[in-house]
């Protein structure tokens, strides 16, 4: 059984986290600003969000299988 | 103007952590689909522990913890891969496919141009037939046993206390079900648990530092 994840697929997860970073760079900087903390958090909330809605395809292929 | 010179390098480095945390993605995503396969490999034990008797001798060929192997994906190749070992694959392949078996089989007792089959607690706690109890020892020159009909009969007892008993039933063809499915078990617990892996891997891409 081989589990595959096309690069398409990944190229989505990129573009869905790329979509809105422009917008929210000053928020970033800003929690930049503020200090190493503030930015990780607003950070991974960046990320966490722009990504809630992306779902992956995942290939189930059958090779490897039991055969005879 | 120093200021200038300051933003400039600033964003140079800002932008090399964006590319990081990019790769990052590739590794997260690796991580999610190796996570999937080693949920899918207990879950492939579960079933054979399920659906199967098993002696400790078969739980440890059919769902011991070395009975299936993991190979994990690589962030530079995004595959992971769930298969059983080949002593494992061996035995399992006639439950995934179904079979029938005939006395031509090899991998199967049998006497007298049919498959034997072993009676009801023959097999001992390994999950062999005792030596003695082989249609191979018990047809041999002298040996115990003979066939009546669709059996294979044996002397057994000492001597005043001989008695007769059945120890294999003989026939032609013995069919073995497709029980196990292999492939369902593991698309199901993928798509069972590989959203929520890839969401707890992807929630670790750190920014740029």
């Amino acid at each position: 059984m081989k589990l595959r994840i096309h690069r398409a697929e990944v190229v989505r997860i990129l573009l869905a986290w790329h979509a809105r970073l422009g917008d929210a760079i000053p928020e970033l900087a800003a929690k930049l600003e503020e200090g190493p903390a503030a930015f990780e958090a607003a950070w991974l909330a960046y990320t966490a969000e722009s990504l809630a809605a992306v779902e992956l395809e995942l290939e189930c292929a059958a090779e490897g299988a039991p055969r005879a | 103007m120093s200021d200038g010179i300051n933003l400039e390098l600033d964003l140079r480095d800002f932008l090399r952590g964006m590319k990081l945390a990019e790769r990052q993605f590739d590794h997260a995503l690796a991580r999610a689909l190796s996570r999937t396969a080693f949920e899918i490999r207990d879950a492939e034990r579960r079933e054979a522990e399920s659906i199967f008797d098993l002696t400790p001798r078969g739980a440890k060929f059919l769902a011991g913890p070395t009975a299936y192997r993991v190979k994990p994906a690589r962030p530079g190749e995004l595959v992971a891969e769930v298969a059983a070992r080949p002593a494992t694959a061996g035995i399992l392949a006639k439950h995934v496919q179904g079979a029938t078996l005939t006395a031509a089989s090899g991998d199967t007792l049998k006497a007298g141009g049919k498959v034997a089959i072993p009676v009801e607690g023959l097999r001992g706690a390994s999950g062999r037939i005792p030596a003695r109890l082989t249609p191979v020892k018990l047809l041999a020159p002298g040996g115990a046993g003979f066939i009546r009909g669709g059996a294979l009969l044996a002397r057994v007892g000492r001597k005043g206390a001989k008695r007769l008993r059945m120890v294999l039933s003989l026939t032609p063809r013995a069919k073995i079900p497709a029980r196990f499915d292999f492939h369902r078990v593991a698309a199901e617990t993928a798509r069972r648990v590989f959203p929520a892996k890839v969401r707890e891997e992807l929630a670790k891409v750190r920014g740029p530092k």
